[in-house]
């Protein structure tokens, strides 16, 4: 957490500053403009960057900036509630690579969304598809994308706080939280049903992207849907969770592949970045960046991280076992969110390429594995060297216990020993590093002992549930609300 | 080709504004739709659509403006919005030479994506906005007409959405360009013929594309 909100411009930080910047004052929140929305812009900017380099396989991209400032605002400016909001959100609610890889998993959702829209509101559907078809034929046989496309990528990007009244959205949002990201599907479909008949009266496609026009503005300004009414039928439309959903997303992510495969995207979008992955260092950034930020800053989410824990787990055993066995490709799973498979795919194959053609750099590649899996134990061991993590991880697979966040947030790792850090004058606290990476940030891996087990954001948001300290919870079925929130964390588990 | 054959003569076009991300792109269709102007408004997620009705003599032009998203993550999603465009606008911003520097890379990725039934390339309009903020490209006017002829641009603007300088004015050019385009066409493909009198430039540029 520290590392993300440091002072220290980052080589990357240039090109994403400029981006973020340009955007600060596009969040459609008046409160960012002018001159009086100086000190707020810091603030979300400083939010921006944050997630940016905690995540930098997502890194920025546009329509954070209107997540970002909604979420502050739940916080009442809190940058680091707001960041791990963020964090939590992006990684873990949405699916993979709905802001990353060319945006492929939301263009799997799009496309799931019209098959959903074909089920639940047939005619609708046909209309669309049929003004779709002419102007196909119009066109001369040219593809014409479908109707419905540019209003769901704004509507799931921005989790439509960019086309629905603040008070709509944050009930949205509420129920995003507790169910997962399935309430987008619906709330986009509960929308398209009340914008229905006015569409089912366009005769064209250019007449129905100007009628649109009008209703999103509507939708924005005039209440023209019913907040209460809306989340009615969001949760009345369809039992929980949605049928075939996962089917149809499971059947698009396999099929939809105008794109690349997923490694030479990610090698493509960092070449054309700053800073790319050409050096290890960067690499062990990441892996250090998010070991400590995993434990440091998501802690406090309570058993998100059993997954990856227990894959880490694995780790540490494979470890113990045989280093000289290790698979380079298993240097990526230890300790990273799922959001970051990706990434390590990339990463993996970027040392498999090197090895098959340079047997010192395999030799150093194996050093370095071992260095970092050291590291990483080192971390999450517990100063009784009795105690490993993976004693520790084992009865933290039982859901409803927060006994890992006790017990790791409550004591300092051990200090970095000389085996693998000669010479270095750093102090105990600090973690150990590959050593001579000058732009290695100085952290500390538990950076926020003191952090209190809920985030104020997350119970704002609704994470456990409304309190009385929540102004934005009105569920329309409060008492459902309140028994699915004991269920919301095996949401998050998963 | 329909669009041009009802009684009250309409014409339908779409036109695509690109450029990176920031340059003006959203404000330069919002003063030229809406006469407004804001800084307080929200970056474009993906793709934003509006619609512009102009009187053309005694003919109406219906301008589809397709606003792109700078950001080159949504390339995937916003380039099959490409398709069917008459003609674009593509901004930079006069306080960023990245921006201009961009402009080469927007103009081939568009060229390379839509062409016109004639194989030949759209119309397209280079945009210098924000020039009320005091870097004046007027000094470099003649590199700047070398710049758009180098590079296949009908024609540059020095434009400002916050004083409303040049925008309807960049965009009347446009349009004249796109029908002036659209005559050729008509004149071209309705023989339905490969006419023996085509230039060969043209032949040589896509026949092989046709389908």
């Amino acid at each position: 957490l520290r590392f993300t909100f440091n002072e220290r411009s980052n080589p990357d930080d240039d090109s994403l500053g400029i981006q973020i910047v340009k955007d600060l004052h596009r969040t459609g929140c008046s409160s960012y403009c002018g001159q009086e929305g100086e000190q707020d812009r810091v603030v979300l900017k400083r939010v921006l960057l944050a997630y940016a380099r905690w995540n930098k396989s997502v890194g920025y991209c546009q329509g954070f900036n209107v997540l970002a400032a909604l979420i502050l605002e739940v916080t009442e400016g809190n940058e680091s509630d707001a960041l791990k909001v963020m964090i939590y959100l992006i990684d873990k609610v949405l699916p993979e690579s709905y802001f990353a890889n060319n945006l492929r998993a939301l263009s799997v959702d799009m496309a799931v969304f019209r098959d959903l829209l074909r089920l639940k509101l047939p005619r609708l559907s046909q209309h669309l598809h049929h003004l779709q078809k002419v102007a196909n034929r119009e066109a001369g046989g040219n593809y014409e994308p479908p109707l419905t496309n540019i209003f769901t990528m704004q509507w799931f990007l921005t989790m439509f706080a960019t086309c629905l009244p603040a008070p709509t959205v944050l009930r949205i949002w509420d129920s995003v939280f507790f169910e997962g990201s399935e309430v987008l599907f619906r709330a986009a479909l509960a929308i398209w049903e009340r914008l229905g008949e006015r569409i089912e009266d366009c005769q064209t496609a250019d007449e129905f992207y100007s009628t649109m026009g009008g209703l999103t503005q509507e939708m924005l300004e005039q209440n023209l849907l019913h907040p209460a009414q809306l989340m009615q039928d969001v949760y009345s439309m369809a039992p929980f969770p949605f049928p075939q959903l996962a089917e149809l997303r499971e059947k698009y992510t396999y099929n939809i592949t105008p794109f690349p495969t997923a490694a030479k995207v990610n090698t493509k979008v960092n070449a054309s970045g700053p800073s790319g992955w050409d050096s290890e260092e960067d690499a062990d950034v990441d892996d250090d960046d998010s070991v400590a930020a995993a434990l440091g800053c998501l802690g406090p989410l309570g058993g998100l991280l059993a997954p990856e824990l227990q894959r880490y787990q694995k780790h540490l055993k494979v470890e113990q076992g045989n280093i000289a066995e290790l698979s380079p490709g298993a240097v990526g799973g230890a300790a990273t969110g799922s959001g970051r498979a990706e990434h390590q795919a990339a990463v993996n194959s970027m040392m498999l390429e090197r090895m098959s053609t340079d047997i010192t750099a395999l030799k150093k590649q194996y050093g370095r594995i071992k260095r970092r899996q050291q590291q990483q134990a080192m971390r999450l061991c517990i100063r009784t060297d009795k105690c490993l993590a993976t004693q520790v991880l084992a009865s933290q697979l039982n859901p409803s216990s927060a006994v890992i966040n006790h017990l790791l947030l409550g004591r300092k790792p051990r200090g970095p020993s000389r085996t693998f850090r000669p010479g270095s004058a750093g102090s105990p606290p600090l973690p150990p590093s590959s050593s001579s990476a000058p732009r290695q940030p100085l952290f500390s891996p538990f950076p926020s002992i003191k952090q209190p087990r809920k985030s104020l954001a997350a119970r704002n948001l609704g994470l456990y549930g409304p309190t009385s300290r929540t102004p934005t919870v009105h569920f329309p079925q409060l008492s459902r609300s309140l028994n699915r929130s004991s269920a919301a964390g095996a949401t998050g588990r998963r | 080709q329909m669009g041009g054959q009802n009684l009250r003569k309409e014409h339908l076009y779409k036109v695509l504004v690109i450029g990176d991300l920031g340059v003006g792109k959203t404000s330069i269709i919002r003063r030229y739709v809406h006469q407004t102007f804001s800084s307080n408004y929200r970056a474009t997620i993906g793709v934003d659509f509006a619609l512009k009705v102009l009187n053309w003599d005694s003919e109406t032009v219906r301008l589809q403006l397709w606003d792109i998203a700078g950001q080159e993550r949504f390339g995937n999603m916003t380039r099959v919005y490409y398709r069917e465009a008459m003609g674009a606008f593509i901004v930079f911003d006069v306080t960023r030479p990245t921006t201009f520097e961009a402009v080469i890379k927007w103009k081939e990725d568009l060229d390379s994506k839509v062409m016109l039934a004639n194989g030949q390339r759209i119309a397209t309009v280079l945009l210098a906005n924000k020039c009320d903020q005091g870097r004046e490209l007027s000094n470099n006017g003649i590199k700047m007409d070398q710049f758009c002829k180098d590079h296949g641009f009908v024609g540059w603007f020095e434009t400002s959405a916050k004083d409303n300088l040049n925008i309807s004015d960049a965009a009347n050019f446009l349009v004249k360009h796109i029908m002036a385009t659209e005559n050729d066409i008509l004149k071209s493909v309705v023989p339905d013929t490969i006419s023996p009198q085509m230039d060969s430039s043209r032949q040589m540029s896509c026949s092989g594309c046709f389908k």
